[in-house]
């Protein structure tokens, strides 16, 4: 059953992996900084760890999605991020794929439960 | 909070260092975000310690923030392993070159033959080490300051590279063929330059306390060098095709025919009684010369077997 569970954990992670990048292009329409966006999306139910968002902003900061500033007004410096203009055009293709793929997925699981 | 300094710190070590300083600056912001949010504006030393615990150690997060934690990217393994086979071949043959040049030029003393043949085999595998140790530095930098999944070793493959590729049995590994080919070559040399060795080997022998049962006779023996020498070369040929281009039809007969020829002349050492002096028993090379005439029969009767059954039955 151990296996089993452990099995389930790791295919589970690469499920939610995936749709990562666009869950975080799609929150990052305003300016946000680290800890509120993993708030923010652990509260619509996107199940992620701050040590894993931090270097993924910093790799879509690196690849131009993500564009930062920093604050540096408050008790202590804080790094912000929105999605750029190239980071909405990526998004606005991530998002169609994601609908086909949605599409596709919901055609075999109707089929397989028919 | 000197805990969290020092993680921040242990962390920064082991960062990248163009970007440590950002990622440090960040890091303490968002950690302290969590303390603050889970603990309050004071929280305890054990508190701090276990969001730093939850938050993992200094490695773990250091490698979240690197591209690749690879040593050699995994588009270079191929490519590495593949210089890596070419060196060993290349040391492997220049010692031997060396080796055999010094045969050819010095008077060499059985001794020296046989001590020389060890020392290729270290040298080999010393300079191997060493040859490895630059490789590897060289594909580290490569990994370093390439932009990741540029290379690419099959960029221009296409089908077409598919045709000359023949379906038959497996021929004999590549690795094989090429160690083949290099024990073959010095094997001609040696018995070529020096076949007293089999008197030598002889004489050890019995210094190891064993009583032989007859002896080589060394001037017959000379007579089996040209067609021994010429069935090996004709190998050295066989073995070069099936490490250039792979097995044939053409190759799998002149395989079988090799074989038979090989067993033959094995044959007729192992039962050409002028071979052998003061004969009283079989313990000597005479079992030796039976015992590899009986395996090459068996070899050319299953290559035979193989031949007819790929090329002629299922053709």
């Amino acid at each position: 059953m151990k296996q089993k569970e452990k099995i389930i954990e790791n295919l589970t992670g690469e499920l939610k992996r995936g749709t990562l990048v666009l869950s975080v292009l799609l929150n990052t329409d305003k300016p946000t900084y680290g800890y509120s966006l993993v708030k923010s999306l652990q509260d619509q139910g996107i199940d992620i760890e701050q040590n894993t968002l931090y270097p993924l902003l910093r790799r879509l900061e690196k690849q131009d999605l993500l564009a930062s500033t920093w604050d540096t007004t408050e008790s202590r410096p804080r790094k912000y991020y929105q999605i750029s203009p190239l980071g909405q055009e990526i998004l606005e293709d991530l998002t169609k794929q994601w609908q086909q793929t949605n599409d596709i997925m919901q055609k075999m699981l109707r089929t397989t439960k028919a | 909070m000197k805990i969290l300094d020092q993680y921040i710190y242990a962390i920064g070590k082991k960062l990248p260092f163009n970007a440590r300083k950002e990622i440090k600056t960040e890091l303490r912001s968002l950690l302290l975000d969590e303390i603050e949010a889970k603990y309050g504006e004071h929280p305890s030393q054990d508190q701090v310690e276990d969001a730093i615990r939850e938050y993992g150690s200094p490695r773990e997060v250091a490698n979240r923030y690197k591209s690749s934690n690879q040593v050699i990217g995994s588009q270079f393994t191929d490519l590495f392993f593949f210089i890596a086979k070419i060196i060993v071949f290349a040391l492997t043959v220049a010692f031997t070159v060396i080796f055999i040049i010094e045969l050819f030029t010095n008077n060499l003393t059985s001794n020296d033959i046989l001590t020389g043949i060890g020392k290729i085999l270290f040298n080999v595998f010393n300079a191997s080490f060493a040859a490895f140790g630059w490789l590897t530095v060289v594909f580290i930098l490569l990994t370093r300051f390439s932009k990741g999944d540029d290379f690419d070793m099959d960029e221009d493959w296409s089908p077409k590279e598919l045709k000359d590729i023949q379906i038959g049995p497996e021929g004999e590994s590549k690795i094989e063929s090429a160690i083949t080919i290099f024990f073959i070559l010095l094997l001609i040399t040696v018995i070529n330059v020096a076949p007293q060795l089999i008197k030598v080997s002889e004489r050890t022998f019995e210094l190891s306390g064993m009583h032989l049962g007859h002896y080589v006779q060394l001037d017959v023996f000379k007579s089996y060098l040209i067609p021994l020498t010429i069935i090996w070369a004709a190998e050295v040929v066989y073995h070069t095709f099936n490490l250039f281009t792979g097995k044939s039809k053409a190759l799998a007969i002149y395989d079988v025919v090799l074989e038979i020829i090989g067993a033959l002349i094995m044959l007729s050492m192992a039962f050409n009684m002028a071979l052998y002096t003061n004969y009283q028993t079989i313990l000597g090379y005479r079992a030796i010369f039976m015992l590899v005439a009986v395996i090459v029969c068996f070899e050319s009767i299953g290559k035979l077997f193989k031949f007819f059954k790929y090329y002629v039955v299922e053709k």
